[in-house]
């Protein structure tokens, strides 16, 4: 529909690459630089100092703030270059778990779900419910609740925003502190899924500010990357 | 050595306070012409996006219809009591004017065409503007500061959801539709109890029917295109003052408590100018 090659395989490109940006915080007060980049297969690890550096770069990622430095590409299409519809095309095909504003009051927590697939994609709800009642499964829920999400412990709403970010055959996943409040139910689930997504050659950025995460040696990284100051640095994966 | 004479302060000083004056003057005038102009581009590109098939994605149509049950169905018995008031009222009117000295007065003119013109023409385009900015803009505005300060536009933003249509379209055409719907249930129900009473009272010897036809012939085709008309473009306007009130707020005025009185303000002035005006270019 848009004319953006999404097929890493096919025009050499990582899935997602951040060269050289620098972006402002939100006060504007702190310049944060870096680069970055995920190919196919990539599990990438990034420990930040908090969860408003890992909402900074995930929108850097998906084209929600500019740099004033520096270019972000996924698949090498430059997100600058892209006109609005064709960026949240793109949007539609990362998934994201946010740490912040996930689910909307007046929407029951299986229409917050099914929201961006059904705004997006042309299937069916039958088959959109199954596709999500599979994942819900592989997070450990029976399916789905129909109820609305202030009526949802944290860690089940924890796990509905897990089966969103994978819902649809993602190109990339951006999950933001996921095991948030629930690091020993949710992490084994997470893995496996996670582990299935980078067989079929999307890359997952996870975001944490937690030291227990990054020594979690249970979580099969690829490419590990800390903020050092405002800078952002790759590390030696170990 | 010069001295500057004490006269020179004061007038700097004064001539400060005018500059201060000014440059704030000036800056409040800016900030009303930005926020206009914000209102008309917001306004235009909403009566675009709404002809495009393509705006109408699963989603927004589920949207639309929400707010067509909030603006709609749930202001409906609000709107049946205030017309069936209305209806009562103006018979009352008729029979005062029709008596005494005002029926000296009125001589020629047809009272029965008076009250029902006005009724078209202004009241119900005005109580139903009224209704639907106390009943459901407020809501709306809660609701899109709700969604702003807890960060659920930033996330449908980032799932490639388009906020504008989602969230801006779906409204403003809901309050459309629904302000057109309510007009004319409004003015129906004002003629069924107005016949009701005038029958009750002993006014009117006809029957409801051939009180209807008697109705429809009284109006001229101006006043057949009034009532869409007015109901739409108010019903338009009311959905872009809530969208800008609530997610374009200034710096003065940012969060719920000061948005929804701002906003219910701005939109009723806005309906009483607008009305105001259609009526006028409808007459000259």
């Amino acid at each position: 529909m848009t004319g953006v090659n999404i097929d890493g395989g096919l025009n050499g490109h990582g899935v997602l690459e951040i060269m050289r940006a620098t972006v402002s915080s939100d006060d504007h007060e702190r310049l944060m630089r870096g680069s970055m980049r995920a190919g196919a297969g990539d599990l990438v690890l990034i420990q930040v100092v908090d969860l408003h550096q890992a909402e900074l770069w995930a929108d850097l990622a998906v084209g929600l703030r500019i740099p004033s430095n520096g270019s972000v590409s996924i698949f090498g299409n430059d997100l600058s270059d892209l006109d609005t519809e064709t960026c949240n095309w793109l949007r539609s095909r990362v998934g994201r778990v946010f740490s912040r504003g996930n689910w909307m009051d007046r929407l029951s927590l299986i229409d917050n779900v099914l929201l961006s697939a059904r705004h997006h994609s042309g299937r069916s709800d039958d088959d959109l419910k199954a596709n999500a009642s599979s994942l819900a499964a592989s997070f450990g829920m029976p399916g789905i609740p129909l109820g609305m999400p202030d009526s949802f412990a944290r860690i089940d709403l924890q796990r509905a925003a897990c089966v969103r970010a994978f819902l649809g055959d993602p190109v990339l996943v951006i999950l933001e502190d996921p095991t948030y409040a629930a690091h020993t139910e949710l992490l084994k689930p997470l893995v496996d899924v996670i582990r299935t997504t980078r067989n079929r050659g999307a890359a997952v950025l996870w975001f944490s500010p937690s030291a227990a995460i990054w020594r979690d040696k249970s979580i099969p990284v690829t490419r590990r990357y800390r903020m050092a100051g405002d800078e952002l640095m790759e590390v030696a994966s170990r | 050595m010069k001295t500057v004479p004490p006269s020179a302060g004061r007038a700097s000083k004064v001539s400060a306070r005018k500059r201060r004056f000014v440059g704030r003057a000036g800056a409040f005038l800016i900030d009303i012409w930005r926020r206009v102009a914000l209102s008309i581009s917001v306004g235009l590109t909403a009566l675009w996006r709404i002809l495009w098939l393509r705006t109408w994605r699963p989603t927004v149509r589920q949207e639309f219809v929400r707010h067509c049950w909030q603006v709609g169905i749930k202001a409906l018995p609000t709107t049946l009591l205030t017309a069936v008031i209305i209806g009562i009222a103006l018979i009352f009117q008729i029979l005062f004017f029709s008596r005494g000295e005002f029926g000296d007065v009125l001589g020629a003119l047809n009272v029965n065409t008076l009250v029902l013109l006005t009724l078209v023409r202004e009241i119900a385009p005005l109580l139903v503007a009224l209704i639907v900015i106390g009943r459901s803009a407020t809501v709306m505005i809660a609701e899109l500061v709700e969604l702003r300060i807890g960060g659920q536009i930033h996330m449908l933003d980032a799932q490639g959801i388009d906020v504008f249509d989602y969230l801006v379209v779906s409204r403003i055409a809901a309050l459309a539709a629904c302000s057109f719907a309510l007009g004319v249930i409004f003015v129906l129900t004002a003629l069924v109890a107005g016949h009701l009473m005038a029958a009750a009272a002993g006014v009117f010897n006809v029957g409801f029917f051939a009180f209807l036809v008697e109705a429809t012939r009284l109006l001229s085709p101006a006043d057949y295109l009034i009532l869409p008309l007015k109901t739409l473009s108010i019903g338009v306007v009311i959905g872009v003052v809530t969208c800008v009130t609530a997610l374009r707020p200034t710096e003065a005025a940012s969060d719920v408590r000061e948005l929804l009185p701002l906003g219910y303000m701005r939109a009723v002035v806005t309906t009483l100018i607008l009305s105001g005006a259609i009526s006028a270019m409808v007459v000259l």
